[in-house]
């Protein structure tokens, strides 16, 4: 039996084609290993370094592209809050004007949102808790660093429109843009550029009257008593002048 | 590292033992090729002296079998295959041969390195214990199961020694 299987053994053999393929593999992992290694290291070096200095050019760039401050939209419903916007229309900062808007800061996840997702949460959440059918008011500012508002203009008047009749609010907007001066005026005194407008205009009619007095109104409630005011105020003075001629 | 001189003996002296390790246990060519040059490479790097002819190729079987089998250690390889599986174009293989190879193939990969290695190579069960590294009795009963399996195989034909 020995001799039967040494036989079918014999028949099977290292063919020469593979014993040449051995013999070039073997010869070119040899050329390999002497290689003397400082040929290669510094080159893979180099091109490794490269790729760090690349990767972390690339993200540095990307991570100041990402957060460098295009545009700030104030928002009033009371609550009332202020968006920082980057140049992707994506919401950076988020800062609260007042406590309804600290505490609808806490409830939306507000940062890193597209300003249109940013505002139809704020609207939605406004009307759920009855703000927005109570004023029945949006004021929005936009102050854009490069003055290119009109695009988010449109974005801020449709997203508004929109969310507000998704909520079954009858709402009215009152949007319009800012200069710096104006909000870092309003910022100085932390209220939004649009309740500072509104307390101004209070005030040139009754001096007597503080920002700090209006804070807590919201704009729809000093626009009213400073138009009830001039009413008052024309109705007195036209009284006065009737009976002085009287 | 050995000189190419010295691979080229090798090659001629023990490439075709190192082959039919592959052929007993590597359907695929590529499979095959793979190893028995992975082989020869470690032959090349290997810096110690062999003590003997025998040595060297008791040396290379090891290395051989150790080699398919952590090729074979692959989940997805088919361990178990026939002659049919296998490119035989390179040889001439008669009928008679053709059965016996078929036989052996069939057999589980521990007894297929115990056959060829006892009945081929002419290593005693004490040897093939060292090489596989595996107790004495247990390549005795292994060899013993593997005669009576290709028995079985072959149609009852006996393998006296």
């Amino acid at each position: 039996m020995r001799n039967r299987i040494k036989s079918a053994f014999d028949t099977i053999h290292a063919e020469d084609s593979l014993k040449a393929a051995t013999l070039k593999r073997l010869y070119e992992k040899k050329q390999d290993s002497v290689q003397p290694r400082y040929h290669q290291k510094p080159r893979s070096w180099v091109v490794r370094a490269v790729c760090f200095v690349l990767i972390l050019f690339s993200g540095m760039f990307s991570y100041n592209l990402y957060y460098t401050e295009t545009a700030y939209i104030d928002i009033d419903i009371n609550p009332s809050m202020a968006f920082t916007i980057n140049c992707f229309e994506r919401v950076i900062d988020v800062e609260a004007y007042n406590t309804e808007a600290e505490e609808l800061i806490s409830l939306l996840n507000l940062r890193h949102k597209k300003l249109d997702e940013a505002i139809d949460a704020v609207i939605t959440a406004s009307a759920q808790t009855g703000a927005l059918q109570r004023e029945g008011l949006v004021t929005v500012t936009v102050q854009a660093e490069d003055g290119n508002d009109t695009a988010l203009m449109e974005i801020i008047e449709t997203t508004v429109t929109q969310s507000a009749s998704h909520n079954y609010s009858e709402t009215q907007i009152d949007l319009f843009t800012v200069d710096c001066e104006t909000r870092n005026a309003a910022h100085d005194h932390h209220v939004s550029p649009a309740k500072y407008l509104a307390i101004l205009e209070w005030q040139a009619v009754e001096p007597t009257v503080t920002i700090d007095e209006c804070r807590n109104h919201s704009i729809g409630e000093i626009r009213q008593m400073t138009q009830e005011h001039n009413t008052s105020h024309h109705g007195e003075s036209g009284n006065h002048h009737g009976s002085g001629h009287e | 590292m050995r000189t190419e001189q010295e691979v080229k003996q090798a090659l001629d002296a023990h490439g075709d033992a190192v082959r039919r390790i592959c052929f007993i246990h590597l359907k695929s060519y590529a499979d095959m090729e793979d190893v028995f040059q992975e082989v020869f490479l470690k032959y090349i790097l290997y810096e110690q002296s062999f003590e003997s002819h025998a040595h060297e190729r008791a040396w290379l079987l090891r290395v051989a079998i150790n080699q398919c089998k952590d090729l074979l250690k692959s989940f997805f390889r088919k361990r178990v295959f026939s002659l049919e599986d296998i490119d035989l174009s390179s040889f001439t293989v008669p009928e008679e041969s053709m059965e016996i190879l078929e036989a052996v193939l069939q057999l589980p990969d521990k007894y297929r390195d115990v056959i060829y290695l006892h009945y081929y190579e002419g290593y005693s069960a004490v040897e093939i214990a060292k090489m596989v590294e595996k107790k004495e009795n247990t390549i005795y009963t292994w060899l013993t199961r593997a005669r009576a399996q290709l028995k079985k195989l072959l149609g009852g034909e006996s393998f006296e020694e």
